[in-house]
């Protein structure tokens, strides 16, 4: 059996930030999946290890609405965007909005933390991503977190560990 | 506020299991100009393949996959892609090819930590009336150097699959790089 649920988290009121913390570095790589609202339109974002600080962060997008397909990327410090920000904020409808994050040798330290992302926004559009943090720390901590607003109520967070 | 439960609200359920299983894994730790799964034919068990890889080349070059070791010169290869590199996108093909061409991996000079992830799922590998699909999805986002694809290959036989082969166009893995292949059921 080499795909185990780690943990999940389903919000019974209201949260700014989903954290998932003290992650085992047993697996080889992590897979998780997010359907979320919001109480507002907002990016989604995902950031490692609780970090802040000026650790590069990349993420180079493809996306698609109903007429066009763009590219595109982006240099933060405060973690991946999960979704691009001028078009595909989250949708504050139930379920309306799922994630699959898969991120690839997150407990090694010799390379850069990479992580392909799929999203579906049923509304508004499509991407497909990929984030990279700049930096070979072992990753043990993952937040959820929003440009504006909270989690609402009902939205479910996922981690699965994959084993090698 | 933050939730901040600072641990698990639910540890250790365990998905079906054996639904999804590893069946080998390389880590290389030196150089490496090809990659090869072989004997797949003996994974029985399963109906679907799923390459999960983390590869970086010595050159830049396009990374490749061939099945069976067909020869060079076949024709029996196709490609789809949909390509963002960070400004722009691209909708590419190849057909009538001698292999599955997929796109530049990072090179080792540019940024010495990146490498691309890819997942490669090969479809009902082993059944014999059917050509065979991949569906491939890959990217990495360096400082100055950016790719995400969306990829379909075929390989137009209907021969079940016996074995795996990952390439570069030029150049070599880079050591360290790794391929992990899985059964799904």
């Amino acid at each position: 059996m080499s795909f185990v649920q780690i943990a999940s988290q389903t919000l019974a009121s209201s949260t700014a930030v989903v954290t998932f913390s003290s992650i085992p570095n047993t697996y080889r790589d992590l897979v998780c999946v997010v359907r979320a609202n919001t109480t507002g339109s907002a990016t989604a974002l995902l950031r490692f290890n609780n970090s802040t600080s000026s650790i590069n962060v990349r993420r180079n997008r493809l996306s698609a609405n109903s007429s066009s397909v763009t590219s595109a990327s982006t240099d933060t410090s405060g973690g991946v965007e999960l979704t691009y920000t001028s078009r595909a904020t989250m949708p504050n409808t139930l379920g309306e909005a799922n994630f699959l994050f898969e991120l690839y040798d997150y407990a090694t330290t010799n390379k850069y933390k990479i992580v392909l992302v799929r999203g579906n926004r049923s509304t508004t559009g499509m991407d497909a991503m990929a984030g990279m943090w700049q930096t070979t720390n072992a990753i043990d901590r993952l937040d959820f977190l929003l440009s504006t607003g909270s989690y609402g109520a009902g939205s479910i967070f996922t981690i699965y560990g994959i084993t090698s | 506020m933050p939730l901040g439960l600072g641990f698990f609200a639910v540890a250790g359920a365990a998905a079906a299991a054996g639904a999804f299983d590893l069946l080998t894994t390389t880590i290389l730790t030196s150089d490496t100009s090809t990659v090869t799964f072989s004997n797949i034919n003996n994974y029985t068990a399963y109906k679907h393949l799923q390459i999960r890889a983390v590869i970086q080349d010595t050159n830049a070059s396009i990374l490749k996959i061939t099945l069976n070791n067909t020869s060079a010169g076949v024709t029996t290869y196709a490609t789809h892609k949909l390509l963002g590199d960070g400004t722009s996108v691209a909708a590419q093909n190849s057909s009538a090819s001698d292999h599955i061409n997929l796109t530049a991996l990072p090179a080792r000079g540019n940024q010495a930590e990146t490498f691309m992830a890819w997942n490669i799922d090969l479809l009902d590998f082993s059944n014999t009336s059917r050509n065979k699909t991949l569906r491939i999805f890959g990217g990495f986002a360096e400082t100055s150097n950016n790719r995400i694809g969306l990829f379909s290959g075929l390989w137009a036989s209907t021969a079940a699959v016996t074995a795996i082969t990952l390439t570069p166009t030029s150049g070599s893995f880079a050591s360290t790089s790794r391929f992990s292949l899985y059964g799904i059921k």
